[in-house]
């Protein structure tokens, strides 16, 4: 079967259309590059469970930089 | 929703007593003569507030005090539902905006809530902060209705709890510790947008293997009223055995070199995070009404209290004046006669 390369990378759909969405919003022009900039921002924390025990959280936060809301996608 | 939230506060009190009065029996050194300063102690009143046996105002000072108190809860309560008020609007449009992504799925795909699989993820979404009446316990109940349902399928079935919130995890822990997978916090920091909630999807997918998602949100519906509601996805492979999905998929024509296989992998993926982001906003809009009007009962509460204190102070204080006067005058009339 034939992938995509994306898929192929361990990408899901949402990550890719996310990349995407980073590189069009970098490609619009100044007033509305300032209005869209606030969708990329992202704050969460996540951490697994295992067996009733929660692991090391994670952080994933556009305000360190990182590149935007895509940037933290791929990573782990 | 007011007195929900103020039992556990009156219950540390009423502990905090106990423990004090237990220990006052336990040193027994103070006796009947030290009474004053250990009543102090045990009404969790500090002994300069309770003026000398027999001085008129000593209780009219409490009440006071007690007055200043409640009138500063009023005050917060009021801001606090002012900010909900203000927050809920923003977040009312956007939510609305946002029921356009998830449609279009249930009309191609169809909400299957009573499939049956083996592996399934039942995805809870709740707040972060409390003081927004019942609505983390609801979806809590709803999540915990869901997986006992799965239970009576068969013993070998795999369910796994995915929190998103502070509140619904604190509620969960306490019996399902094990089964939770994951869990996801501070998610309002910054305001939701579709980039968090499609990330947050990313990681779902990746770290569990599923063959069914059962999300369970508070479906915004006025400021006075939430629907818990659950929203079931499927799996790829299960939407390439449905006949009516691949057949409704059979009427397109499909670019490139993608299979349908991986059109519906997509699809679904996408979906997930689409269902996500219309979740999120459902519930941090439920949160912001519920708030609301927990915070507006609270300042009613508050000042039918204070009008209740304000009544028993000026009754106390024209009592003591007018029994002053009647000893003054029937003093002087004695004087004189």
């Amino acid at each position: 079967m034939s992938m995509p390369y994306w898929r192929a990378a361990g990408m899901t759909y949402v990550g890719y259309a996310n990349a995407c969405a980073v590189l069009v919003r970098k490609c619009m022009k100044e007033p509305f590059k300032s209005q869209t900039a606030t969708r990329e921002r992202v704050h969460f924390k996540l951490s697994q469970w295992l067996d009733g025990v929660p692991q090391q959280p994670i952080v994933r936060t556009s305000d360190d930089g990182g590149g935007g809301g895509g940037g933290g996608v791929g990573k782990k | 929703m007011a007195s929900g939230s103020a039992r556990p506060g009156s219950m540390r009190l009423a502990k905090l007593l106990y423990g004090n009065v237990n220990s006052y029996l336990s040193s027994g050194a103070a006796g009947i003569n030290g009474g004053g300063a250990v009543w102090g102690s045990t009404t969790g009143l500090s002994s300069a507030e309770l003026a000398p046996f027999g001085a008129r105002s000593a209780s009219g000072q409490i009440v006071r005090n007690r007055m200043k108190s409640v009138k500063s809860i009023q005050k917060i309560t009021k801001a606090m539902k002012m900010v909900a008020a203000s927050k809920l609007r923003n977040i009312q449009v956007k939510a609305e905006n946002s029921r356009g992504l998830w449609q279009p799925f249930t009309a191609l795909l169809g909400d299957a809530p009573a499939t049956k699989v083996d592996k399934k993820l039942i995805v809870t979404i709740s707040s972060d902060k409390g003081l927004c009446g019942g609505i983390n316990s609801s979806v809590v109940k709803y999540s915990r209705a869901l997986f006992r349902l799965n239970g009576l399928d068969g013993p070998d079935k795999d369910v796994k709890y995915v929190i998103v919130g502070e509140k619904g995890k604190a509620q969960l822990q306490r019996d399902s510790k094990k089964l939770i997978g994951m869990y996801f916090g501070e998610t309002q920091k910054s305001s939701i947008c579709f980039t968090q909630c499609s990330m947050m999807a990313d990681e779902i997918i990746k770290s569990n293997e599923y063959d069914a998602i059962q999300m369970v949100y508070n479906k915004f519906n006025s400021v006075v009223s939430f629907q818990p509601t659950v929203a079931t996805m499927l799996s790829p492979q299960l939407l390439l055995g449905d006949q009516e999905v691949t057949g409704d998929l059979d009427a397109y024509e499909i670019e490139g070199s993608d299979t349908k296989e991986e059109v519906l992998q997509n699809l679904s993926e996408f979906q997930f995070a689409c269902t996500m982001y219309n979740a999120m906003l459902e519930n941090a809009t439920s949160e912001m009404g519920a708030r609301m009007s927990a915070m507006e009962n609270s300042t009613r509460n508050a000042s039918d209290m204070l009008d209740r204190l304000t009544l028993t102070y000026n009754r106390s204080r024209q009592a003591s004046i007018t029994t002053e006067l009647i000893e003054i005058i029937s003093g002087a009339a004695a004087l004189e006669g």
